[in-house]
């Protein structure tokens, strides 16, 4: 049994910009490129683009469509999740196009992620930011103890994750592992060249426990961007359509702060992994990939947790022995995921599922999969799934 | 001595930090309705909507609820203090801040009883500092 969103719409192009450590073009640059990749992709033009859900920084709605020439925008919206948004911007874009609010909708994302931290000499600050409350949060109550971003800030729960259920590192260690091993199989990918061993990433430093540098993902320059359409119009375009099974968002109480919550461990994952399965009519067992969003390891593992795949503090026995890896059961981040393809705030996960679910996958590709899910997470804990199906 | 961060709060986490730094203790939202205690403040209490508060004195008695020990920053006011800690205090009320400590590597573990002051650098900022509760005898 379906429900809801569960086929009212599909993937019909997606587009990426990058992977890259240093880049002259602008945010702007990078997400135009990836999205008009994405609608020629698709075999559309930009004048049949009428919905885009942008990030949730940087850029905006309306140069979107006056840059790639959408002459009429007929729905717009921009959930504020950090990297749980892609796919926020996925199911949103489903919903307008099952409420027909919209036809064509453009879901794009992208940042200057690694020369933002490593200015050129001539280049201009960015002054675009976000509007989420958490960084006055952060700003107020984490920052000034010197916990200055994300790998601090998660840290603070994370220690708890670690000591308390005595989360062994290996644990950690296999989400990297197996993240870089994909990430060989992947032309793009950062980390491509750069092999990782349990043993490298068990001798990795400490930035702030329990992550190592190891346990962190990369920072990259970057874009990527997917079009959403109806399943019927899908059918008529270049590719095979990538079906929304299911979907849904979830959040952590309170949402604007992190370590005053009954339990710092329960993501937003945790209330909508459920939803999602039940509107997909399916289980977790069903998947034969898993695109976990890999900010950092621990979370990752977190996020298996939250799926069901293991009980709390469990996800070492899930993530051992290549159950992961290409050739296991559950391969996890075929493209190299954040960790070592890149930071595309999860909307590569997204567009590597798609690429599975077409059997365009290349070296990596899982054979003849039918179904997988994409998670995201971001800010504080924010959590979003999509189940995705081999159109017919 | 700590070097003063500026982070120029607004509403709230400036009511907050004043109430703290006027007290020289840690002064957390306090619930006049139903007593309950809130941090970061927010308008209404979230367990009973009530939006009479005030800034109340806290005991001082906390736990290590979580932690992280930091190896590694780029900021000029903590690079030179690696490893450095920061502790998820609970206190006995309810709430959770964050704290500086000087306790050693070994003592700082999970549920470890502690006692928290502050150090109030200016009216819109003070630390809030845990060291090791005393055992009774």
């Amino acid at each position: 049994m379906t429900a809801g969103l569960s086929g009212k719409a599909a993937i019909a192009g997606i587009g990426e910009y990058g992977y890259y450590r240093g880049t002259d073009k602008s945010i702007l640059q990078m997400v135009l490129a990836a999205s008009m990749d994405a609608i020629k992709d698709a075999g559309l033009k930009p004048s049949d683009v009428d919905g885009i859900i942008p990030p949730p920084g940087f850029v905006a709605w309306d140069e979107i469509a006056a840059h790639l020439g959408v002459p009429e925008v007929r729905y717009t919206a921009c959930p504020q999740m950090g990297g749980a948004s892609p796919v926020a911007g996925l199911i949103n874009a489903t919903m307008a196009i099952a409420a027909g609010l919209a036809e064509v909708v453009l879901v794009p994302i992208g940042w200057n992620g690694y020369s933002a931290l490593r200015p050129r000499p001539d280049a201009r600050p960015n002054k675009r930011r976000f509007s989420a409350a958490f960084f006055e949060t952060v700003k107020n109550y984490y920052a000034p103890y010197g916990l200055r971003s994300a790998p601090w800030w998660y840290a603070l729960y994370l220690q708890r994750y670690v000591e308390y259920y005595g989360v062994a590192p290996e644990a950690a260690g296999a989400i990297a592992v197996a993240c870089r091993k994909h990430a060989q199989l992947n032309e793009v990918a950062v980390m491509r060249g750069r092999a990782l061993t349990m043993e490298d990433y068990l001798q990795s430093p400490y930035v702030t426990e329990p992550l190592r540098k190891n346990d962190c993902c990369v920072e990259t320059d970057c874009a990527a961007a997917i079009v959403v359409t109806s399943v019927e119009r899908a059918r008529d375009l270049r590719h095979k359509p990538v079906t929304f099974l299911g979907g849904a968002e979830g959040h952590p109480n309170r949402p604007d702060e992190l370590i005053n919550r009954a339990d710092i461990l329960k993501l937003g994952l945790d209330y909508a992994a459920p939803r999602a399965f039940a509107m997909a009519g399916v289980v977790p067992q069903d998947m034969q990939f898993l695109q976990i969003y890999d900010c950092f390891t621990y979370v990752a593992l977190l996020e298996l947790e939250a799926l069901g795949f293991a009980e709390r503090g469990g996800a070492g026995d899930f993530v051992k022995d290549g159950n992961i890896e290409l050739g296991g059961r559950y391969p996890l981040n075929t493209h190299g995921g954040l960790m070592s393809q890149g930071h595309c705030w999860g909307m590569n996960h997204i567009v590597e599922a798609v690429r599975q679910l077409r059997h365009e996958a290349g070296a990596a590709q899982v054979e003849g999969c039918e179904i997988g899910l994409v998670t995201g997470y971001g800010d504080l804990g924010d959590g979003t799934i999509a189940i995705l199906g081999r159109g017919a | 001595m700590s070097s003063k961060p500026r982070i120029q709060p607004d509403d709230l986490d400036l009511a907050f930090y004043n109430a703290t730094a006027e007290a020289g203790r840690l002064c957390l939202q306090h619930c006049q309705d139903c007593g309950n205690w809130t941090h970061p403040a927010r308008y209404y209490c979230p367990k009973c909507s009530s939006a009479n508060y005030a800034f109340d004195p806290v005991s001082g008695e906390a736990q290590i609820h979580s932690y992280t020990i930091s190896h590694f920053s780029i900021e000029p006011a903590w690079k030179d203090l690696v490893p450095y800690a920061a502790l998820v205090a609970e206190t006995v009320e309810g709430p959770r801040v964050v704290a500086r400590t000087e306790m050693s590597r070994e003592e700082v573990r999970i549920g470890v009883p502690i006692r928290l002051a502050v150090e109030v650098m200016d009216s819109e900022f003070s630390y809030v500092w845990a060291s090791a509760a005393e055992v009774p005898e």
